[in-house]
């Protein structure tokens, strides 16, 4: 245990007393390194997980009609490979590595908000333990990573699997709002003076980028679990005929779904655009194009989802639309490939470890991309639609992209977090067994789709090619396997016998370089001059440093409040959740229907409970201009007038449920009574919310804690009082009004 | 053998998608040769040499970036526009009324010729050389109707009936699978399309509508007075016996099919006594219990079907 406890002691750099405990200090740990740790040994263990998930699926497919597994069993093993590979392994490594390296890439002492951080991490676990306890309750899931209504509905998922599949995503979801929420305050609020965001190197960058997608995808996919789950267990049906829609969870599931694709996928091009231009000795080649297309991917990638329905039957207008936002992708990832190969042409060319995964990753991305544009063109995604071509196409982008760009960066920055590097030799074996491994397993495939093969078939017939060709996949499947024991191998002998890494083993440009291996508890004792995107490469080269990016001495003048910052990035990712909400209401709602209808509720009642909440924005208004003209009084009086309005606003809300249930209207009467408590409902619970936020502001008031300045929380807690009035004036639309007038 | 390639189509819908498949496959392999030779290049030309010293630092250059933004937006308006004329080629408006109206079960295909009335099961016959307008309709879940060498692909949703034309331009069989993942025996759904000349396909449809023969005596008539007794009914029809339920397969002219459990094996003798004595061991988690039947049982039984021509 002693070595162990030397090992994580170096990673983690403990101090004499936390050695003592070193278990506790890790689980109590909230600084970012640790938990950039923490976030990757998770992903680790869950990647044992959906390995040994995925060699299970080779082997049953290995022959023909075999009888290895039950159907009920395979069908649970590729649901739950798919789940643990997407959700607690590509996302959790790719944060935890993004945890690690931002902080310190922008001269930080540590996230903007170090407890939040380990929160948003504490969420994976138990996200994990949550869909593996599915296991013990009866049996995993076994209706695929996106379970398709009405198969993931209670009468043909009767068992409770799919609950705790939904319940473990809600859990791991919020999680990753958390976390990314936490990158864009620390990217914009705890930058070193000079790093100025054109100086920002593009990792930093990308995973800034990438934060505002998770926050606006993450909680539809919320909202679409919520009504799943409401389904499941208040006997409703958003998903079930008659009435609710299966295409409308499709809509939901894949307006979270495409983007999340692009969610594991920018940080692996945030990878590549590190390391390339290392290992190239040259800087990456149009940085602008690169930052920008980054840019432009996010947000094309919220408008393309209906490309995984275009044999839904949704029409060739609407298939059309999405054929050209889709094909509109590959233009600025067209622009990052060539980019990245253009850095290349003219430099020096290192080919270590780090560097040979990203060069192998950067050629099947060039493959993924290809296919992909395929799908993106209708006509022939009529044909390729869940074939095994299709399976082979996202394998190329979360193996061939994903996978090998983590194993990239895992060489490449592990000598920082560890202080030792990593062995290029056994490194070189495991790349060449997992290129080998990998192309083996996935290239075949595609023509496996060719000729016919549909995804998740738990065994198949003996048809022309079939079963050579899958005997191959399964072959290389065991090498890919070989590859990560070997990794694992590498990691455990290096960490305890490797070289070491001293401050910059690769001779690299950003600031992360600059520090020692491992980086010190608080970072940095001291920062060198930041005036273009390589710091390291000026210090090196004093004869001919990069030209200053903005002025000389510029101090980012953008630096705003880090609460403000937070609650307004909350803000935007709460309005993803409830437009789904608000649009299923006035979707669930567009034809009248037998049962509760909208003009039995009383208008005028809960008019004047609204304007008692309308009212309580103005108050919480005076309360901040209380706090700011340093009038404690008068401060403590408005926040408690907001409390007592927020109040009887909950409690005119609970007394038209009341009613509502006395005269017989339950959550599953019809689908506008579903409708109206989940929006309705939802609502409250965030009143409720600010409401706890605001009884502990006064608490903290009325203790004296108001006269430290500044006193950032009321603003912020201001903020998202505002923003709930807001939600509740659409509500109030569009449940009571909205029908009226039609 | 049978065979589910894409590669190999056989009716102008799925050549049309052929086709587009060709041209953009010739042009993404262009495109991989263009920008992978580039970087072969770059790994061949550009090495680092023991002892080097830090290349040219070149940053960029936006000329180059234009050129390079422009030329995948001309490759992405043709593709676009190659889409839209193929989309209109293999997948052509619907008529009012279809041909045939093919409903997913879990898991089997209910196949209803709305015009003549013949209702079949996991074997759909058309006349060669005719399009047929289909109906796609879901029982319980989603599925997919997938017969790669004559059609696009289409999912069967419920309450949303989608459509689909089929045709055929010679006789033959072809064989058609369930592509979207619909729960435990997704794997054995299963059907084959039967294409046959309009005199052959007419002469179908006129056996399909007869009803089923009562056999007199012997074996064949204890195995029809056992359908009947036992819960069989609840989920079968036989035309021409009081069985007239939808849950399962039409057995009607069941032994003239070819497949049986869709497609999990082929319908012979053997075969169906092995289903009969228990489906779950052929097919696990099919909707139909293993009901325990003696062998003498399963004897008369499969002896009734097998008149069932």
């Amino acid at each position: 245990m002693n070595e162990i406890a030397t090992v994580l002691d170096r990673a983690g750099i403990l101090t004499p007393e936390q050695r003592e405990h070193w278990k506790m200090a890790w689980l109590s740990t909230v600084d970012h390194k640790r938990i950039g740790i923490l976030y990757m040994v998770t992903g680790l263990v869950f990647f044992v997980f959906g390995g040994i998930e995925a060699l299970l699926i080779r082997l049953q497919l290995a022959v023909p009609n075999n009888t290895l597994l039950h159907p009920d069993t395979y069908n649970m093993v590729f649901t739950m490979h798919g789940t643990t590979m997407i959700f607690l392994v590509a996302m959790p490594v790719l944060f935890g590595l993004a945890n690690y390296i931002v902080p310190l890439q922008i001269g930080a002492r540590d996230m903007a908000f170090p407890r939040l951080n380990a929160f948003s991490f504490w969420l994976v676990p138990f996200g994990g333990i949550l869909l593996h306890f599915s296991f013990l309750a009866g049996g995993a899931p076994a209706v695929g990573w996106f379970a398709y209504a009405p198969l993931s509905e209670t009468p043909y998922s009767s068992q409770p699997g799919v609950d705790y599949w939904a319940l473990s995503l809600l859990v791991l979801g919020i999680g990753s709002v958390g976390a990314n929420i936490n990158f864009i305050a620390t990217v914009l609020c705890s930058r070193a003076p000079h790093m100025t965001l054109r100086r920002l190197p593009l990792f930093s960058w990308m995973i800034f980028v990438n934060a505002f997608l998770v926050i606006l995808a993450l909680p539809v996919l919320n909202a679409g679990l919520v009504m799943l789950l409401i389904d499941r267990l208040l006997n409703t049906h958003f998903f079930l005929v008659p009435g609710g829609s299966a295409i409308m969870w499709q809509h939901i599931f894949w307006a979270f779904g495409h983007p999340e694709v692009y969610i594991v996928a920018i940080p692996a091009f945030a990878i590549l655009s590190e390391i390339i231009p290392v290992f190239s000795r040259k800087p990456i080649f149009g940085y602008e194009f690169v930052a920008g297309s980054t840019v432009a991917i996010a947000f094309l990638s919220l408008g393309v989802w209906a490309h995984h329905m275009f044999t839904t039957g949704l029409g060739h207008t609407v298939d059309l639309f999405f054929v050209a936002s889709s094909m509109l992708i590959a233009i600025p990832t067209g622009v990052k490939v060539l980019n990245w190969s253009a850095t290349m042409i003219g430099g020096r060319l290192r080919f270590d470890t780090p560097m040979l995964f990203c060069v192998a990753a950067l050629v099947q991305f060039l493959v993924a991309g290809l296919t992909g544009v395929s799908h993106a063109s209708a006509a022939l995604d009529w044909q390729t639609k869940n074939s095994y071509y299709l399976v082979a196409h996202f394998h190329f982008v979360f193996v061939g992209l994903i996978v090998f760009t983590i194993l990239g960066a895992l060489h490449y920055w592990i000598p920082k977090m560890s202080g030792r590097m990593l062995s290029e030799r056994l490194g070189k074996w495991s790349f060449w067994l997992m290129v080998v491994g990998f192309n083996m397993t996935f290239i075949i495939q595609h023509f496996l789709g060719l000729a016919g093969m549909p995804r998740r078939v738990y065994t198949y017939a003996d048809l022309p090619g079939w079963a050579w060709m899958n005997m191959v996949s399964t072959i290389g499947a065991f090498f890919m396997a070989a590859a990560s024991l070997l990794f694992v191998w590498n990691l455990i002998v290096s960490l305890l016998h490797g070289r070491k890494a001293g401050d910059n083993p690769w001779k690299a440009w950003t600031l992360e370089w600059a520090t020692t291996s491992p980086p010190p508890h608080e970072n940095f004792h001291n920062l060198p001059p930041i005036r273009s995107r390589r710091p390291l490469w000026d210090v090196a080269n004093p004869d001919r440093p990069d030209p200053v990016v903005g002025s000389r001495g510029d101090i980012d003048q953008f630096r705003p409040e880090r609460n403000k910052t937070s609650i307004v990035a909350f803000i935007i990712s709460e309005t993803g959740f409830f437009t789904v909400l608000i649009l299923a209401f006035l979707y669930y709602n567009a034809t009248p229907q037998p049962g509760p209808n909208p003009h039995e509720l009383d208008l005028f009642k809960t008019g004047l409970f609204s304007v008692c909440l309308f009212a309580s924005s103005f108050t919480i208004w005076r309360a901040e201009t209380g706090l700011r003209h340093n009038n404690q009084r008068r401060m403590i009086g408005w926040l408690s007038a907001t409390i007592v309005l927020g109040g009887i606003f909950i409690g005119g809300q609970g007394l038209e449920y009341w009613h509502l249930f006395k005269s017989g209207v339950g959550v599953n009467s019809n689908l506008f009574a579903t409708t109206f408590f989940t929006l309705t409902g939802f609502h409250g619970l965030h009143v409720c919310v600010g409401l706890i936020a605001l009884f502990v502001l006064l608490g903290l008031a009325l203790a004296g804690d108001s006269k430290k300045r500044p006193w950032p929380g009321l603003d912020a807690i201001g903020l998202y009082w505002h923003f709930v009035d807001v939600v509740w004036v659409v509500v109030l639309s569009v449940v009571y009004i909205l029908p009226r007038i039609r | 053998m049978k065979s589910l390639t894409v590669l190999d189509p056989q009716s102008p819908e799925a050549r049309a998608i052929y086709h587009l498949a060709i041209v953009s496959g010739i042009i993404f392999g262009l495109i991989f040769i263009i920008v992978a030779g580039m970087i072969v290049f770059a790994l061949m030309r550009y090495r680092w040499r023991e002892g080097a010293a830090d290349p040219n630092q070149l940053a960029g250059s936006k000329t180059v970036e234009i050129v390079w933004t422009l030329i995948p937006c001309l490759i992405v308006v043709a593709l676009f526009l190659l889409t839209w004329q193929t989309m209109g080629a293999s997948d052509p408006p619907a008529p009012a009324t279809p041909d045939i109206v093919i409903t997913g079960h879990q898991w089997w295909w209910e196949a209803r010729y709305p015009k003549s009335g013949v209702v079949t099961a996991n074997e759909i016959h058309i006349p060669a050389g005719t399009p047929m307008a289909v109906q796609l309709e879901s029982a319980d879940v989603l599925h997919e109707f997938w017969v790669a060498q004559l059609t696009r692909k289409m999912a069967t949703v419920p309450d949303h009936p989608n459509h689909i034309w089929i045709q055929s331009d010679q006789p033959g069989t072809y064989l058609g699978v369930c592509s979207e993942f619909c729960g435990t025996q997704h794997a054995w759904m299963h059907f084959l399309v039967v294409a046959e000349t309009p005199e052959q396909f007419a002469a179908w449809e006129k056996a399909q509508l007869a009803p089923a023969k009562i056999p007199a005596s012997g074996s064949a008539a204890q195995g029809l007075a056992l359908f009947q007794e036992h819960s069989c009914m609840n989920c079968h029809a036989i035309n021409g016996t009081a069985a007239a339920a939808r849950i399962g397969p039409d057995l009607t002219h069941f032994a003239s099919r070819k497949i049986l459990g869709a497609g999990v094996v082929e319908n012979t003798p053997a075969n169906l006594r092995r289903w009969l004595t228990d489906p779950q061991q052929i097919k696990p988690g099919v909707k139909m219990p293993d009901y325990k039947f003696s062998e003498a049982q399963v004897s008369q039984l499969a002896d009734y079907f097998e008149t069932l021509q």
